[in-house]
């Protein structure tokens, strides 16, 4: 039970961004054993704008595999990927803004996507981990490593687990430039959520 | 059967180049944008658009491309624009109701001057031709409506405007009017305004006087407010309006309630409202008025929004006392300065046989700074 929480802030975390590069972590826990496989997610980076209101970029392009291990309480192994050059806020032209100009997708490994990793769940029952938790992670994105914090909502469905989670992230604190176009920007703190399945692989 | 075409005259309209969407981007709450003041210069939308909306307007052109402000190292003081919009149409009515014709031609002058950070005035003049073909150019005068007025932004919450202008409404759709507009006691009356808004809370409370004349002799003022809240990450704006209206014969009381939601390509924008009447003379309540509008729309692509608009009125003092009409609607915003729109409304009255029908195409064009 423990290692589904875990998989579910696991899960949480790497909606923030990352590549599809996934580890594996052979683990077993109660009646979830072996890695749990991210699938049917969907990643939205809210952004408020600076004269109000705000946009949504959003992807279905995380990946990644979280194992917990019975060892470490409430530490998960593995990382959470999602592809950036995927991101799309329903205006081409701003998407191409925020690849290229500020992600720099471009840059390659590093910058084209964002991975979540080192994942630590607090406040929920390991063994049974279902319910409402808060998390910790780190978080790489444009080419740097922040700890990021943020709640999670994990529930069953079978032998799977559906996560929700979600954490701000300051965009100055990755060493982004901050986001203008024609006199509007984008505020300096985002709020990333993410939803996805934790499917049981054993 | 009665058959009537009209055919554009856009020779002459080619020559101004340029143009914007005859409809505000309501529509465009279904990205998150759930308040105005983004794109446009006044907190109520439509009208002038901020350096801002000009990038968003031709981003979301089929024609895409950068905008460039005249100078992106200064604020603009003054902007203005010059918009087009004309009508062609098919009436098809064998029967009652008949739809009636739009006008064929009306254009905008719009004009803005900041004078310092927190003033502003606005102004525009709007020509009208006389509904029906251009042939009655040539008979019957022009309306033209002289419109605009001062605005005080104290910050980003807070902005009080006196005006003349559309009375203030929670789906707020430009120059279309609707049945909501119709029983309203001038289309634009004098008012003073004040535009209150937080992340979550928007409140728009004003009062009015008569604007024209025939407001004049009726004596017609009162009040308003429309309060929204705003849910589901700027996604959703559901609110309540309230509005009194005293005439000379006649006192009015309309309560309504309204929707705008989008999500990614689709969305709904509904307003809905009643009205009580008292006779001031003799204090007797007359039957209560309902009007509706609601509107479903899908944007497949960014450049293109298609709809389908229904519009309905229970009026038991009206010639028909319960009215429809829908149309689906297709708006293509080709570039910033062209945009056309082709719907066919079927308009239907309880007690009535058939229906009448109204092709029409829309055309509308501004030039951009």
């Amino acid at each position: 039970m423990r290692k589904l929480a875990f998989w579910s802030i696991c899960g949480v975390a790497l909606i923030s961004m990352a590549p599809v590069s996934a580890h594996v972590v052979n683990i077993a826990v109660g009646e979830f054993v072996g890695p749990l496989q991210v699938s049917d997610a969907s990643v939205a980076v809210r952004c408020p704008l600076t004269v109000g209101g705000s946009f949504e970029a959003k992807t279905s392009a995380l990946s990644g595999q979280l194992v917990v291990d019975p060892k470490k309480s409430g530490a998960i192994d593995g990382t959470l990927a999602v592809d950036l050059r995927t991101l799309q806020t329903g205006i081409g032209l701003r998407d191409n803004h925020m690849r290229d100009g500020y992600l720099e997708v471009h840059k390659g490994e590093g910058f084209q996507a964002a991975t979540l990793n080192k994942i630590q769940l607090d406040g929920i029952d390991p063994v049974l981990p279902v319910g409402k938790a808060s998390f910790r992670g780190f978080l790489t994105l444009h080419g740097q490593e922040r700890e990021v914090t943020g709640t999670a909502d994990i529930r069953r469905q079978g032998s799977d687990l559906k996560v929700s989670a979600s954490f701000p992230v300051k965009v100055s604190d990755f060493a982004i430039q901050s986001p203008t176009y024609l006199g509007v920007g984008v505020r300096n703190e985002v709020t990333v959520a993410v939803n996805f399945h934790a499917l049981n692989k054993r | 059967m009665k058959l009537r075409t009209v055919t554009f005259a856009i020779a002459g309209i080619a020559l101004f180049a340029s143009a914007t969407p005859a409809l505000a981007s309501t529509t465009m709450i279904r990205l998150g944008y759930a308040r105005c003041s983004a794109c446009h210069l006044a907190p109520q939308g439509a009208g002038l658009l901020t350096d801002y909306g000009k990038g968003i307007d031709i981003a979301q052109s089929l024609r895409v491309k950068e905008y460039q402000p005249p100078d992106p190292g200064q604020a603009q003081a003054m902007r203005y624009d010059l918009r087009l919009l004309t009508s062609g149409y098919q009436i098809d009515a064998p029967d009652s109701p008949r739809p009636s014709p739009p006008s064929w031609l009306r254009t905008y002058l719009r004009g803005s001057a900041a004078m310092n950070a927190h003033n502003r005035i606005a102004g525009t003049v709007i020509v009208e031709a006389p509904a029906g073909g251009p042939s009655r150019t040539w008979e019957t005068r022009p309306n033209v409506e002289l419109l605009g007025g001062y605005e005080y932004r104290a910050n980003d919450h807070f902005t009080l405007a006196v005006v003349r202008d559309r009375m203030p409404r929670g789906v707020e759709l430009g120059e279309t009017r609707t049945v909501l507009q119709e029983a309203e006691p001038d289309r634009y009356p004098a008012q003073v305004r004040a535009f209150l808004s937080t992340n979550r809370f928007h409140v728009t409370a004003y009062g009015f006087a008569p604007g024209s004349e025939p407001a004049r002799d009726r004596e017609a003022r009162g009040g308003g407010v429309l309060g929204e809240v705003l849910m589901f990450s700027n996604h959703i704006a559901l609110g309540a309006s309230a509005r009194h209206t005293t005439e000379l014969t006649m006192q009015r009381q309309t309560f309504g309630g309204y929707a705008r939601m989008g999500f990614g390509k689709w969305g709904i924008l509904a307003e809905h409202e009643v009205t009580t009447r008292t006779e001031r003379a003799t204090s007797l309540s007359k039957p209560q008025r309902y009007a509706g509008y609601t509107q479903v729309f899908y944007a497949p692509v960014e450049w293109l929004v298609t709809s389908v608009i229904g519009e309905q009125t229970n009026d038991p003092m009206a010639t028909n006392r319960h009215t429809f009409r829908w149309r689906p609607e297709v708006q293509a915003r080709l570039t910033d300065f062209i945009t056309i729109t082709a719907s066919a409304r079927t308009d239907m009255a309880r007690g009535i046989n058939g229906s009448g029908r109204m092709y029409l195409v829309q055309i509308a064009m501004k030039t951009v700074q």
